[in-house]
């Protein structure tokens, strides 16, 4: 079978939108391509859409006029040129993954879902709203985004066109034929109350799965301190340093400097960098930055002690599987997909949405409570290799692209063929 | 409607300035906007046609020897040449 993946970039995102499917999925007899519009890596199965400057010009424009005219995913025309391509002519199905970063137009997506059986995985809830990518506490939608109080909120509006775009979409979803799927049950709850994700018929659930080898459970937390310069006798906390609203880093720095640490206290932080000056008097700050290596990523939740996750709003958490792999605690918000997917109470630690201080209080009791760690590290350990293994997400997505290819089979096939 | 919103497109694509201060609303919701928006899509297909096979040339020129800059000048005169020879075009003359 060949299965061919759309979404924006081949690496950023390559967990989840596609790219390593194409190696992984190999071995359950499907070949993979990926067509993307911007392409960073040399593989040869990745195509691109924007073929060089002139077509990067274009898109920019195009975004500038959807903006200004409050437009959420109308005008981009990659589509078309998509359903011309060899390897979507060539796919068995099409696996659509982050199409709204604008790739496609929503007015393209019912005629390409009708040229090849589809599947569209939904990784954020956009989806199902006006134009946000996360409504957060908004519940416009529910009930059609009008007003959309929020217009400032990615994707942003110059004006209030939030109902417009959400009657549109209801509009093309109608009918839709496509299999959705969606990995945690908090978005797939989502998608069942909301006006627009109802019309769907065929959701399906299936949790990201994650190599477990690369976060080893007998990683030696002293080694790993020692090769990221974090001293070995601090309490380590371990955040994503994003200045994105939605991974909540402003509730960290709230809950950290509410008052000095009991014992000294190493915060040790991934992705961006020189947002979390305010703590620098009080905690040894370590930043590593962006990390793409395979090898140092994995140290960063082995040198730590808990991994504080303040995401206001996540539609799964790959990082939270990451250090619960590696065996340590997660701390997060309710009211997100975390604390399902950490299995909270049980092994995750939940505190109500936005309550810094809540989360404060749980970072001093587990800084006090060494046993405490290591008996949510180690359930956290055991919840991945049954939960979110690797093979069971492969079996999962290789079961339903069969499923999906046999139902579309059966409906092209005249009528006679099925007593025959 | 159709020629509004193609009009807005083509401004902003030539040299991205707004006019949504002064335009009157559109319900980008109707289905004539729908039909205006796919027109549109087309369009903007048809202005990459135009840089593909007449400007390719020029542009990877102007990207070496000028810098990007140039690119949105090129734009604006395969717009201006596509305007000509549209009878819409014509008429508003």
């Amino acid at each position: 079978m060949k299965v061919l993946h759309v979404t924006d970039a081949d690496l950023p995102a390559r967990h989840f939108n596609g790219f390593d499917l194409l190696d992984d999925l190999a071995g359950h007899g499907i070949a993979g391509s990926q067509v993307v519009l911007r392409k960073f890596s040399n593989d040869p199965r990745v195509t691109t859409l924007l073929r060089g400057p002139a077509d990067e010009e274009l898109q920019e424009r195009l975004l500038q006029v959807e903006r200004r005219h409050s437009m959420d995913g109308l005008l981009f025309p990659w589509g078309r040129l998509l359903a011309q391509t060899p390897e979507f002519e060539d796919a068995d199905v099409v696996h659509y993954h982050l199409i709204h970063k604008h790739v496609l137009s929503l007015y393209d997506i019912r005629w390409l879902f009708g040229l090849k059986p589809s599947v569209w995985t939904f990784h954020d809830p956009w989806p199902l709203t006006g134009h946000c990518i996360h409504p957060m506490e908004s519940t416009g939608w529910l009930t059609g985004c009008a007003p959309c109080p929020y217009l400032r909120r990615e994707f942003p509006m110059a004006d209030d066109r939030a109902s417009e775009m959400f009657e549109i979409k209801h509009r093309i979803y109608a009918d839709l034929d496509v299999d959705v799927v969606v990995a945690s049950p908090w978005l797939l709850d989502m998608v069942r109350r909301s006006p627009l994700g109802s019309t769907f018929p065929n959701v399906h659930l299936i949790p990201f799965g994650l190599d477990t080898r690369r976060f080893a459970a007998d990683q030696d937390k002293n080694e790993s301190r020692r090769r990221l310069g974090v001293p070995v006798g601090d309490f380590v906390v371990l955040v994503r340093e994003s200045s994105w609203e939605a991974k909540g880093l402003q509730h960290a720095i709230a809950a950290l400097e509410m008052r000095t640490p009991n014992s000294p206290t190493t915060v040790l932080t991934v992705d961006e960098r020189g947002l979390l000056s305010a703590l620098a008097s009080e905690y040894r700050l370590i930043e590593l930055g962006w990390v793409d290596d395979d090898e140092l990523y994995p140290l960063a939740f082995s040198a730590c002690d808990v991994f504080l996750m303040p995401s206001l709003a996540e539609s799964f958490g790959l990082m939270a599987i990451e250090a619960m792999a590696a065996g340590r605690p997660v701390v997060c918000f309710e009211g997100t997909a975390l604390p399902a997917v950490t299995h909270a109470p049980e092994c995750g630690i939940a505190v109500p949405w936005a309550d810094a201080a809540a989360l404060r209080a749980q970072l001093d009791r587990l800084a006090a409570d060494p046993s405490e760690r290591n008996r949510r590290g180690n359930l956290g350990r055991a919840i991945v290799a049954t939960e979110y293994a690797h093979e069971h997400y492969l079996d999962a997505l290789a079961g339903l692209y069969e499923s999906v290819l046999t139902r579309h089979d059966r409906r092209r096939r005249p009528a006679g063929d099925d007593a025959a | 409607m159709e020629y509004e919103i193609r009009r807005r497109v083509e401004e902003h694509l030539a040299d991205g300035t707004s006019t949504s201060e002064s335009s009157p609303s559109l319900d980008l919701a109707s289905p004539e906007a729908e039909a205006a928006i796919r027109a549109v899509t087309g369009l903007v297909l048809e202005i990459r046609g135009d840089i593909d096979s007449r400007l390719a040339r020029k542009v990877r020129l102007y990207e070496r020897t000028l810098g990007l800059a140039v690119i949105p000048v090129l734009i604006r005169r395969a717009l201006i040449r596509r305007r000509a020879r549209t009878p819409l075009a014509r008429r508003n003359r």
